[in-house]
This record gives C-alpha cells, structure tokens and sequence, in this order.
C-alpha cells in the first residue's frame, strides 16, 4: 500500500470535531486495532482511509492496517471486500463483528466513535442481565445496516447492533452506506432508512432498543 | 380529485416560518419562479425527519435551478419554530416553512386526510407561471428523495425550455461526504 496517497489529515475532520474526538477517545481502556479495506483509486476509499488516519492519530490506544483488496482477501477473513471501503475492527488480533462500509461521514462518525468505545473498553453501559445473555449467544448472526448519513435514527441502530456485536462472539454488525452501493439498495429495496438486514432474512426497519435486539437475535433465523 | 397537471394554483395566503422569522406567504409569492410545495404529515412525527433535512441538504442545488421550496404541514408557525428549536435538522432548514393548520393549502392540493387533520405526502412542482407541471402523493409512511425531487424539476424546466425531448433518469454520481458530525450526549 501506497501510503503517501493516504494522507494523515482529512478534510473531513474540523479542529472542533478533533477536539472532541480527543476527549472521547482519551476515555478508552485498551487498544483496538482497525483494519481498513481501499482501492486508492476511488474517492470514498480515501477519504475513509484519510478519515482512519486522522482518528487513529488521536490516540495512542488505536492503530491502523490498511490493505488492498487482494491483500485483504488472503489475510483478513470474513471482511467483506466487494464492498469498498470496508474499516473492520479487532480486538487483541481477533474480529470483532464490528465492521463499516463506505465513509463514516455525517451522522456515522457517532457509530464509529462508540463502537471504538465499545470495543475498547470501557463500553456503553448495559444491563448486566443482558450482557450475560449476549455472551450465551451461540445463533449466528450478520446484520447489515442500511443508513444514511444524514440520517439521525441512522446512527442509533448502527450503535444498537454493533454493540451487540461488541459484546457477542455470535453477532456481526456492519453498516453500510446504502448511496454508495446502489445495487444493494435495488437487491434488497431499500426504501426508508435505517433497514437492518439479519442473516439475509429477517428485515427490520427503524431504531431497536439493545434488548428488543437481543430478542429478534436469540430467535432469528 | 382529477387530474392537477397545469392547474393554476388557486389564491392562498398563509403564515409561515423561515429562517428563524414569521412570514406571510400568497399565491403571489409563487409567481415568477419554480416552486416545489413538500406536504407532510406534521411536525414532531416520530417519523424520521430525514425527508425535510435531505431537502434542506439539497436547498442550494434548488436554488441553483431558480426553484424556492416551501414545506407544508398542518401546523402553525408557532410549532414550526418550537421544532426547529428543539431539532438540529429543522434547526437547519433555509427554505421556508408554511403553516397551514385551517387545511387550506392540502385541500386545495388534495392532500388533506380530513379525519386526522394531516396530510399526506405530496410533493408539487409548479412552474413560474403558478401552474402544476408535476407531482406525486404518497401514504404517510413512505419516503421521498430530494435528489429524485431534483432531478424532475430539471426534467420539467428542461421540457418547458425544450419541449418534449428526452431527459433520461439517472443516478447523479460525485456526491460529497457529509461532514461527520459527533452528538454523544447521553450515550457513554
């Protein structure tokens, strides 16, 4: 990978949002390691990879990989490359189910803060109930997110499911940004924002509560 | 109701609320430039605001095309205000609000579902002479895109320019990210 076509600041990040990035991200417990998927010969691939730089230049408890698609392909099982661009997260080398496609732009840079959040440590607080309920999740289980990102209930659903994902071994979560990928958005008629997608199957539209998740995920198909 | 294409928007004059300030608004105010009339349910829904904020993202692209937008609702100009003060998507809405809580703009349009006092989500295109070039309603809960709205008003500006040539539909490639934006209250 060509990293001087990466730049480590993005337009994309005003001195008042870094601002307030470094006092969230100056919160987290452990390290998270992202993995960003580009093909820097498409735009939004570089402003997500020049977006990833510039967070994880922010805190010493972060770092990035970036890959090529190919590259990916071999080393980074389970990261869906055929939709650019792709960030995963993972925790202590291992996946997280934690993963974005497209620019988290807009409403999106909320998903993405929390999920850091999430999987850093110390997380959102959750019921204790339900998190000892999420970790017995053994039913697998892909969501895709449909949002976007200037949709405000968008973000909440993102951050809903992907902490799920956080704290599950059993669940992935990963947003996509349905304006770029145009062809899912006419495979899976994509007509109102958020629209959760599990497993292929079940959809779901609108914003869930953790626990009203933790029941669609337990019985879902 | 029959068919609206060039019918003459009838004399009207209602409240309205726009950057911030109470206006009136009439018929006459429509005359001279393209409109676009964008009925929907009310203020406060619980349905997702994001049809009024994707217009407002793209009020400048309207602009551009000599077209002014007005959002109606069967709300005063009173609720109009207390929403923009309490949304930041309503908070950053340039074009301008109508009030219409007497129904008579969404009777007029056709629009009104009297039994709720709301109204259905009707989109109007109406061009510098007052009359409907275009338009579309849909139930309460489906959604409509500004850049679709956009892309038929250059449609119906291209025909009234052109005449009957062919404007074909198509995705507008190059959109900008939005600027990420971070509201965390409440969630760490």
């Amino acid at each position: 990978m060509d990293m001087e076509k990466i730049s480590s600041v993005s337009s994309l990040v005003t001195p008042e949002l870094e601002e307030q990035l470094r006092g969230v991200l100056g919160k987290l417990a452990g390290e998270v390691q992202m993995a960003c998927v580009v093909d820097l010969e498409d735009r939004a691939c570089v402003e997500m990879a020049e977006l990833a730089r510039h967070v994880v230049g922010l805190s010493e408890k972060l770092s990035c990989q970036f890959y090529e698609p190919q590259e990916a392909k071999d080393s980074l099982p389970g990261i869906d490359v055929s939709l650019l661009p792709a960030t995963a997260l993972y925790k202590d080398g291992r996946y997280t189910g934690v993963a974005f496609h497209g620019v988290t732009g807009g409403r999106e840079m909320n998903s993405l803060v929390i999920a850091l959040y999430n999987v850093a440590g110390p997380g959102q607080e959750m019921d204790k109930r339900l998190l000892k309920k999420l970790g017995k999740l053994t039913q697998k289980a892909e969501m895709k997110i449909f949002v976007s990102l200037s949709c405000h209930h968008c973000a909440k659903q993102v951050i809903a499911c992907q902490q799920m994902a956080a704290f599950s071994e059993a669940v992935e979560a990963r947003m996509i940004d349905a304006r770029l990928y145009p062809h899912l958005a006419e495979e899976y008629k994509i007509e109102r924002i958020p629209m959760t997608v599990i497993n292929d199957k079940e959809v779901l539209l609108g914003v869930k509560t953790a626990e009203e998740m933790y029941q669609i995920l337990k019985s879902c198909p | 109701m029959g068919n609206m294409i060039n019918k003459r928007v009838e004399d009207f004059c209602v409240s309205a609320f726009v950057k911030g300030e109470f206006a009136e608004v009439s018929q006459e105010d429509l005359q001279g430039h393209w409109s676009v009339l964008f009925f929907y349910p009310a203020d406060f829904t619980f349905v997702c605001p994001t049809e009024l904020g994707d217009l407002a993202d793209h009020y400048e692209e309207f602009q551009a095309e000599g077209c002014e937008i007005y959002s109606v609702s069967e709300d005063t100009h009173f609720v109009h205000k207390a929403w923009a003060d309490a949304s930041d998507t309503i908070r950053k809405i340039q074009y301008v609000m109508l009030a219409d809580p007497a129904g008579v703009l969404a009777r007029q349009f056709g629009v009104l579902v009297e039994e709720e006092g709301q109204a259905l989500r009707g989109t109007f295109i109406i061009n510098p002479e007052g009359k409907i070039k275009a338009y579309e309603i849909h139930d309460m809960g489906i959604g409509r895109n500004a850049e679709e709205l956009l892309r038929k008003l250059q449609a119906a500006k291209f025909v009234e320019e052109h005449g009957d040539q062919v404007c074909p539909a198509k995705w507008q490639p190059g959109e900008e990210t939005l600027k990420p934006s971070l509201d965390l209250v409440g969630m760490l």
